[in-house]
Protein backbone atom coordinates (compact mmCIF):
# COMPACT_ATOMS: atom_id res chain seq x y z
CA UNK A 1 0.00 0.00 0.00
CA UNK A 2 2.50 2.66 0.75
CA UNK A 3 4.27 1.98 -2.76
CA UNK A 4 0.83 2.64 -4.10
CA UNK A 5 -0.05 5.67 -2.27
CA UNK A 6 3.76 6.78 -3.35
CA UNK A 7 3.22 6.08 -7.14
CA UNK A 8 -0.03 8.52 -6.63
CA UNK A 9 1.65 11.30 -4.48
CA UNK A 10 4.58 11.22 -7.81
CA UNK A 11 1.57 11.17 -10.19
CA UNK A 12 -0.05 13.90 -8.34
CA UNK A 13 3.27 16.01 -7.82
CA UNK A 14 3.87 15.41 -11.57
CA UNK A 15 1.07 17.73 -12.56
CA UNK A 16 0.63 19.58 -9.24
CA UNK A 17 4.46 20.84 -8.28
CA UNK A 18 2.52 24.55 -8.06
CA UNK A 19 -0.45 24.70 -7.32
CA UNK A 20 -1.21 28.06 -7.94
CA UNK A 21 0.61 27.38 -11.63
CA UNK A 22 -1.89 24.23 -12.40
CA UNK A 23 -4.75 26.64 -11.30
CA UNK A 24 -3.68 29.40 -13.36
CA UNK A 25 -2.72 26.87 -16.65
CA UNK A 26 -6.42 25.07 -16.49
CA UNK A 27 -8.38 28.65 -15.99
CA UNK A 28 -5.99 30.00 -18.96
CA UNK A 29 -6.85 27.52 -21.17
CA UNK A 30 -10.33 27.72 -20.10
CA UNK A 31 -10.98 31.16 -21.12
CA UNK A 32 -8.92 30.82 -24.38
CA UNK A 33 -11.58 28.00 -25.34
CA UNK A 34 -14.45 30.20 -24.40
CA UNK A 35 -13.52 33.41 -26.00
CA UNK A 36 -12.89 30.75 -28.79
CA UNK A 37 -16.39 29.43 -28.63
CA UNK A 38 -17.98 33.14 -28.70
CA UNK A 39 -16.24 33.85 -31.52
CA UNK A 40 -14.06 36.84 -29.59
CA UNK A 41 -10.60 35.15 -30.28
CA UNK A 42 -10.54 33.94 -33.77
CA UNK A 43 -8.22 30.16 -34.42
CA UNK A 44 -4.77 32.37 -35.00
CA UNK A 45 -5.17 35.00 -32.15
CA UNK A 46 -6.34 32.35 -30.10
CA UNK A 47 -2.58 30.52 -30.27
CA UNK A 48 -0.74 33.64 -29.65
CA UNK A 49 -3.09 34.44 -26.40
CA UNK A 50 -2.49 30.69 -25.23
CA UNK A 51 1.62 30.65 -25.64
CA UNK A 52 1.77 34.46 -24.11
CA UNK A 53 -1.12 33.45 -21.91
CA UNK A 54 1.35 30.68 -20.43
CA UNK A 55 4.55 32.25 -20.52
CA UNK A 56 2.92 35.05 -18.19
CA UNK A 57 1.46 32.70 -15.71
CA UNK A 58 5.63 31.31 -15.48
CA UNK A 59 6.89 34.58 -14.75
CA UNK A 60 4.24 35.57 -12.19
CA UNK A 61 4.67 31.75 -10.48
CA UNK A 62 8.83 32.34 -10.32
CA UNK A 63 8.77 35.73 -9.36
CA UNK A 64 6.05 35.14 -6.45
CA UNK A 65 8.47 32.33 -5.21
CA UNK A 66 11.30 34.31 -5.88
CA UNK A 67 10.39 36.95 -3.22
CA UNK A 68 8.89 34.58 -1.17
CA UNK A 69 11.85 33.02 -0.39
CA UNK A 70 14.35 35.79 -0.39
CA UNK B 1 15.23 13.50 -44.62
CA UNK B 2 11.48 13.44 -43.53
CA UNK B 3 10.28 16.88 -44.15
CA UNK B 4 8.40 16.50 -40.35
CA UNK B 5 11.82 15.42 -39.06
CA UNK B 6 13.01 18.66 -37.72
CA UNK B 7 9.18 19.72 -36.11
CA UNK B 8 8.37 15.91 -34.90
CA UNK B 9 10.34 13.13 -34.71
CA UNK B 10 13.57 15.03 -33.63
CA UNK B 11 11.68 17.30 -30.69
CA UNK B 12 9.65 14.14 -29.59
CA UNK B 13 13.15 11.72 -29.51
CA UNK B 14 15.25 14.62 -27.65
CA UNK B 15 12.38 15.59 -25.11
CA UNK B 16 12.13 11.67 -23.96
CA UNK B 17 15.94 11.29 -24.25
CA UNK B 18 16.64 14.22 -21.96
CA UNK B 19 14.12 13.94 -19.76
CA UNK B 20 14.73 9.85 -19.20
CA UNK B 21 18.48 10.68 -18.68
CA UNK B 22 17.59 13.17 -15.83
CA UNK B 23 14.97 10.41 -14.05
CA UNK B 24 17.45 7.43 -14.88
CA UNK B 25 20.37 9.38 -13.00
CA UNK B 26 18.04 9.70 -9.90
CA UNK B 27 16.75 5.93 -9.85
CA UNK B 28 20.59 5.03 -10.86
CA UNK B 29 22.04 6.36 -7.59
CA UNK B 30 19.31 4.57 -5.22
CA UNK B 31 19.98 1.26 -7.12
CA UNK B 32 24.00 1.97 -6.83
CA UNK B 33 23.51 2.83 -2.92
CA UNK B 34 21.35 -0.78 -2.54
CA UNK B 35 23.69 -2.62 -4.72
CA UNK B 36 26.83 -1.38 -2.68
CA UNK B 37 25.10 -1.82 0.66
CA UNK B 38 22.94 -4.92 0.21
CA UNK B 39 24.47 -6.84 -2.70
CA UNK B 40 23.96 -6.15 -6.47
CA UNK B 41 21.19 -9.20 -6.49
CA UNK B 42 18.24 -7.29 -4.73
CA UNK B 43 19.28 -4.04 -6.56
CA UNK B 44 19.22 -5.94 -10.40
CA UNK B 45 15.65 -7.62 -9.17
CA UNK B 46 14.52 -4.89 -7.77
CA UNK B 47 15.44 -2.60 -10.86
CA UNK B 48 14.49 -5.63 -13.17
CA UNK B 49 10.85 -5.63 -11.74
CA UNK B 50 10.41 -1.97 -12.06
CA UNK B 51 11.38 -2.11 -15.88
CA UNK B 52 8.86 -4.67 -16.62
CA UNK B 53 5.81 -2.71 -14.46
CA UNK B 54 6.92 0.36 -16.48
CA UNK B 55 7.44 -1.03 -20.19
CA UNK B 56 3.57 -3.13 -19.35
CA UNK B 57 2.69 0.73 -18.41
CA UNK B 58 3.68 2.33 -22.00
CA UNK B 59 2.28 -0.86 -23.79
CA UNK B 60 -0.85 -0.89 -21.99
CA UNK B 61 -1.95 2.47 -22.29
CA UNK B 62 0.07 3.72 -25.40
CA UNK B 63 -1.81 1.69 -28.50
CA UNK B 64 -4.79 2.71 -25.81
CA UNK B 65 -5.40 5.92 -26.70
CA UNK B 66 -5.47 5.14 -30.64
CA UNK B 67 -9.11 4.92 -29.50
CA UNK B 68 -9.61 8.26 -27.77
CA UNK B 69 -10.93 11.09 -30.69
CA UNK B 70 -7.91 12.90 -31.72
CA UNK B 71 -8.59 16.54 -30.75
CA UNK B 72 -9.65 15.06 -27.11
CA UNK B 73 -6.70 13.15 -26.78
CA UNK B 74 -4.63 16.24 -28.05
CA UNK B 75 -6.20 18.74 -25.98
CA UNK B 76 -5.77 16.46 -22.49
CA UNK B 77 -2.35 15.35 -23.45
CA UNK B 78 -2.06 18.91 -24.45
CA UNK B 79 -2.44 20.49 -21.16
CA UNK B 80 -1.05 17.31 -18.96
CA UNK B 81 2.64 18.30 -20.54
CA UNK B 82 2.27 21.90 -20.61
CA UNK B 83 1.54 21.33 -16.82
CA UNK B 84 4.89 18.98 -16.92
CA UNK B 85 6.71 21.37 -18.77
CA UNK B 86 6.47 24.49 -16.72
CA UNK B 87 6.58 22.90 -13.52
CA UNK B 88 10.13 20.97 -14.80
CA UNK B 89 11.02 24.69 -15.88
CA UNK B 90 9.60 26.53 -12.95
CA UNK B 91 11.89 24.64 -10.93
CA UNK B 92 15.17 24.81 -12.96
CA UNK B 93 14.77 28.53 -12.88
CA UNK B 94 14.28 28.68 -9.34
CA UNK B 95 17.51 26.67 -8.67
CA UNK B 96 19.30 28.20 -11.12
CA UNK B 97 18.34 31.23 -9.24
CA UNK B 98 19.72 29.83 -5.76
CA UNK B 99 15.73 30.22 -4.36
CA UNK B 100 15.77 26.46 -3.90
CA UNK B 101 18.78 24.08 -3.31
CA UNK B 102 19.89 22.07 -6.37
CA UNK B 103 19.46 18.59 -6.91
CA UNK B 104 22.79 16.76 -4.98
CA UNK B 105 23.16 13.15 -6.08
CA UNK B 106 25.91 12.37 -3.98
CA UNK B 107 23.33 13.51 -0.77
CA UNK B 108 21.18 11.38 -2.22
CA UNK B 109 23.52 8.13 -2.13
CA UNK B 110 24.67 8.65 1.04
CA UNK B 111 21.10 9.40 2.68
CA UNK B 112 19.71 6.15 0.44
CA UNK B 113 22.97 3.65 1.93
CA UNK B 114 22.44 5.49 5.26
CA UNK B 115 18.95 4.08 5.82
CA UNK B 116 19.20 0.95 4.46
CA UNK B 117 22.84 0.33 7.03
CA UNK B 118 20.13 1.52 9.84
CA UNK B 119 17.76 -1.25 9.30
CA UNK B 120 18.00 -4.29 10.99
CA UNK B 121 16.83 -8.14 10.69
CA UNK B 122 17.51 -11.31 9.12
CA UNK B 123 19.56 -11.06 5.98
CA UNK B 124 16.87 -12.32 3.51
CA UNK B 125 14.50 -9.50 5.27
CA UNK B 126 17.27 -7.05 4.55
CA UNK B 127 18.00 -8.19 0.45
CA UNK B 128 14.00 -8.17 0.23
CA UNK B 129 13.87 -4.26 1.86
CA UNK B 130 17.09 -3.62 -0.53
CA UNK B 131 14.95 -5.12 -3.24
CA UNK B 132 11.93 -3.67 -3.00
CA UNK B 133 13.50 0.37 -2.31
CA UNK B 134 15.46 -0.67 -6.06
CA UNK B 135 12.09 -1.09 -7.64
CA UNK B 136 10.41 1.68 -5.72
CA UNK B 137 13.21 4.73 -6.93
CA UNK B 138 13.21 2.82 -10.61
CA UNK B 139 8.92 2.89 -10.86
CA UNK B 140 8.81 6.19 -9.24
CA UNK B 141 11.22 7.97 -11.41
CA UNK B 142 10.26 5.81 -14.55
CA UNK B 143 6.57 7.02 -14.24
CA UNK B 144 7.55 10.56 -15.08
CA UNK B 145 9.56 8.90 -18.31
CA UNK B 146 6.79 6.47 -19.09
CA UNK B 147 4.43 9.20 -19.33
CA UNK B 148 6.83 11.87 -21.45
CA UNK B 149 7.41 8.90 -23.78
CA UNK B 150 3.05 7.99 -23.83
CA UNK B 151 2.25 12.06 -24.38
CA UNK B 152 4.54 12.28 -27.03
CA UNK B 153 4.01 9.11 -28.67
CA UNK B 154 0.28 9.55 -28.33
CA UNK B 155 0.48 13.25 -30.18
CA UNK B 156 2.31 12.27 -33.15
CA UNK B 157 2.00 8.23 -33.45
CA UNK B 158 5.70 8.35 -31.97
CA UNK B 159 5.47 5.83 -29.16
CA UNK B 160 8.03 3.31 -30.55
CA UNK B 161 10.82 6.60 -31.43
CA UNK B 162 10.12 7.65 -27.96
CA UNK B 163 10.76 5.09 -26.50
CA UNK B 164 13.65 3.86 -27.84
CA UNK B 165 14.57 7.51 -27.11
CA UNK B 166 14.38 6.74 -23.24
CA UNK B 167 15.55 3.66 -23.84
CA UNK B 168 19.17 4.69 -25.13
CA UNK B 169 19.38 7.77 -21.96
CA UNK B 170 18.98 4.43 -19.68
CA UNK B 171 21.73 2.36 -21.70
CA UNK B 172 23.96 5.60 -21.43
CA UNK B 173 23.44 6.19 -17.71
CA UNK B 174 24.10 1.92 -17.05
CA UNK B 175 27.52 2.05 -19.44
CA UNK B 176 28.52 5.67 -17.34
CA UNK B 177 27.55 4.03 -14.29
CA UNK B 178 29.45 0.38 -14.60
CA UNK B 179 32.32 2.39 -15.36
CA UNK B 180 32.17 4.91 -12.75
CA UNK B 181 30.87 2.95 -10.03
CA UNK B 182 29.88 6.03 -7.92
CA UNK B 183 26.72 8.63 -8.71
CA UNK B 184 26.50 10.01 -11.47
CA UNK B 185 27.00 14.25 -9.73
CA UNK B 186 28.33 15.37 -12.75
CA UNK B 187 25.06 15.29 -15.22
CA UNK B 188 23.88 19.10 -15.31
CA UNK B 189 21.02 17.72 -14.15
CA UNK B 190 19.08 21.51 -13.52
CA UNK B 191 20.39 22.56 -17.60
CA UNK B 192 18.75 19.31 -18.82
CA UNK B 193 15.74 19.65 -16.69
CA UNK B 194 15.25 23.42 -18.27
CA UNK B 195 15.83 22.44 -21.80
CA UNK B 196 12.76 19.25 -21.29
CA UNK B 197 10.42 21.84 -19.71
CA UNK B 198 11.34 24.35 -22.31
CA UNK B 199 10.32 21.13 -25.23
CA UNK B 200 7.45 19.66 -23.06
CA UNK B 201 5.86 23.71 -22.56
CA UNK B 202 6.41 24.29 -26.12
CA UNK B 203 4.62 20.75 -27.11
CA UNK B 204 1.62 21.47 -24.40
CA UNK B 205 1.41 24.71 -25.81
CA UNK B 206 1.18 23.22 -29.65
CA UNK B 207 -1.53 20.48 -28.68
CA UNK B 208 -3.39 22.15 -26.17
CA UNK B 209 -4.31 24.39 -28.91
CA UNK B 210 -4.44 21.93 -31.65
CA UNK B 211 -7.44 20.44 -29.12
CA UNK B 212 -9.34 23.56 -28.94
CA UNK B 213 -9.06 24.44 -32.80
CA UNK B 214 -6.13 27.13 -33.19
CA UNK B 215 -4.63 27.38 -36.36
CA UNK B 216 -0.91 27.64 -36.08
CA UNK B 217 0.69 29.64 -38.73
CA UNK B 218 2.79 27.00 -40.40
CA UNK B 219 1.26 24.05 -38.71
CA UNK B 220 4.25 21.83 -36.95
CA UNK B 221 6.94 25.14 -37.48
CA UNK B 222 5.19 26.84 -34.90
CA UNK B 223 6.67 24.67 -32.36
CA UNK B 224 10.32 26.05 -33.33
CA UNK B 225 9.09 29.49 -32.24
CA UNK B 226 6.75 28.34 -29.30
CA UNK B 227 10.19 26.42 -27.93
CA UNK B 228 12.07 29.57 -28.55
CA UNK B 229 9.46 31.90 -26.64
CA UNK B 230 9.75 29.40 -23.72
CA UNK B 231 13.13 29.46 -23.97
CA UNK B 232 14.33 33.25 -24.07
CA UNK B 233 11.28 33.31 -21.16
CA UNK B 234 13.51 30.97 -18.80
CA UNK B 235 16.75 33.27 -19.54
CA UNK B 236 15.39 35.83 -19.18
CA UNK B 237 13.35 34.86 -15.99
CA UNK B 238 16.59 32.72 -14.81
CA UNK B 239 18.88 36.15 -14.49
CA UNK B 240 15.75 38.38 -13.18
CA UNK B 241 14.98 35.61 -10.15
CA UNK B 242 18.59 35.75 -9.28
CA UNK B 243 18.95 39.16 -9.12
CA UNK B 244 15.99 39.78 -7.18
CA UNK B 245 16.83 36.71 -4.97
CA UNK B 246 20.26 38.23 -4.28
CA UNK B 247 18.60 41.78 -3.37
CA UNK B 248 19.89 43.46 -6.47
CA UNK B 249 17.32 45.79 -8.20
CA UNK B 250 16.60 43.73 -11.31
Amino acid sequence: MTILGDVFRELFGMFVADLRLTLSVLGGVLLVAILMNSAVLGPVAAGFVLALGCVLILVETVLRETRRGK
Amino acid sequence: MSPDFWTALFPAVAAAFLASLVEVVEAFTIVLAVGTTRGWRPAVAGAAAAIVVLGLIVLTLGPALRFIPIRTLQLVVGILLLLFGTGWLRKAVLRWAGVIALHDESAAYAREAADLRSRTGAPRTLRWIAGIAAFKAVLLEGLEVAFIVIAIGAGKGLLWEASLGALAACALVLVLGAALRKPLAQVPENTLKFGVGVMLSAFGVFWTGEGLGVRWPGADLALLPLAALFLLAGIGLAHLARALAAGRPA
